[in-house]
C-alpha cells in the first residue's frame, strides 16, 4: 500500500506500462538539481566573451530555463482516461479477487435475523429518484398541521371536584 | 371533545392520492386511524419521525418518503 507512513516498498510497474500506482508528478527535488548544474556548465564555457547585454540575455535565459523545468503543467499530463473495455477487465478482475478470499462469517448472527447494513448495488439510479411532488408536500404540511390544531381541542375538563367531603359527623 | 379530529381524519382521508391515515403521539399511542394504514404500526411511526426530526435540530417538522419497489409512500 502507499501512504505517508508506510513501511511496504514501493512496486512502481516495472514494464513502464500505465497503472494506478505510476506517478502523475515527476520528483521535483531531483529536477531542480539538474538545472543547477547545467547552467554551471555553461557559464563556464564562455567566461570572457559576455558584454553586458549578453550577461543580461544569459541571465534571462537561465532564469527562463529554471522556470520551465520547474513549472508542472498539470493540464498537459497524460490523460489516464481508462476505456470502457478496460473498465469492464478490471471490474471483472477485482471481482475475481474478491470472491477468492473465504468470507468470514460473523457466528451470532442467526440466519433470519436481518443486518443492518447491506450492500445497494445501484446508488446513482437510487439517490436520484423523484423527489416528491411540491403538491403533496403542501397537503402533508396543511394536513399535519390541521390535525395538530384538532388533536389540542383534547383537554381536561373540570366537571367536579375531585376531594367529596363525606359528610361524617 | 375528541369530534374535530375524528372530521379532520375523515376529510384527510378521503382528498385525493391518500389511501390511509395514521395519527399518533409523540410516545406512538394511536390517536386515529383510517384507511389502509394500521394502528400496530403508530409506534413506528412516531419512533422514525423522532429520529427524522433529530436529523436537522431547529427546522420544521420533517415529511418522510418511503420509497419501495411497489410503491411510494
Amino acid at each position: 500500500m502507499g501512504c505517508c507512513c508506510s513501511t511496504e516498498e514501493e512496486n512502481l510497474s516495472q514494464d513502464g506500462e500505465v497503472n494506478e500506482r505510476t506517478r502523475l508528478l515527476n520528483d521535483p527535488v531531483s529536477n531542480n538539481y539538474q538545472v543547477t548544474a547545467n547552467s554551471n556548465d555553461y557559464g563556464n564555457h564562455y567566461p570572457t566573451s559576455a558584454t553586458k547585454k549578453s550577461d543580461d540575455h544569459s541571465v534571462l535565459n537561465q532564469i527562463l530555463q529554471h522556470t520551465a523545468s520547474s513549472i508542472i503543467d498539470v493540464g498537459a499530463l497524460e490523460c489516464h482516461t481508462l476505456e470502457q473495455r478496460e473498465y469492464i477487465e478490471r471490474v471483472r478482475t477485482y471481482n475475481q479477487r474478491v470472491n477468492a478470499i473465504p468470507q468470514v462469517k460473523t457466528p451470532s448472527k442467526r440466519h433470519h435475523e436481518v443486518q443492518l447494513l447491506y450492500d445497494t448495488p445501484a446508488t446513482e439510479r437510487v439517490l436520484s429518484a423523484q423527489p416528491i411532488s411540491l403538491a403533496d408536500f403542501n397537503m402533508m404540511i396543511t394536513a399535519s398541521q390541521k390535525v395538530v390544531a384538532a388533536v389540542s381541542q383534547i383537554r381536561v375538563e373540570h366537571k367536579e371536584d375531585l376531594v367529596v367531603p363525606f359528610g361524617i359527623p | 371533545m375528541e369530534k374535530p379530529l375524528e372530521k379532520c381524519l375523515d376529510e384527510i382521508a378521503h382528498s385525493t392520492g391518500v389511501s390511509g391515515v395514521l395519527c399518533a403521539d409523540h410516545k406512538g399511542l394511536c390517536l386515529g386511524v383510517r384507511g389502509k394504514a394500521s394502528s400496530a404500526s403508530s409506534g413506528t411511526v412516531a419512533a422514525l419521525a423522532e429520529r427524522v426530526a433529530s436529523l436537522e435540530p431547529g427546522s420544521l417538522d420533517p415529511v418522510i418518503l418511503l420509497e419501495s419497489d411497489n410503491s411510494a409512500t
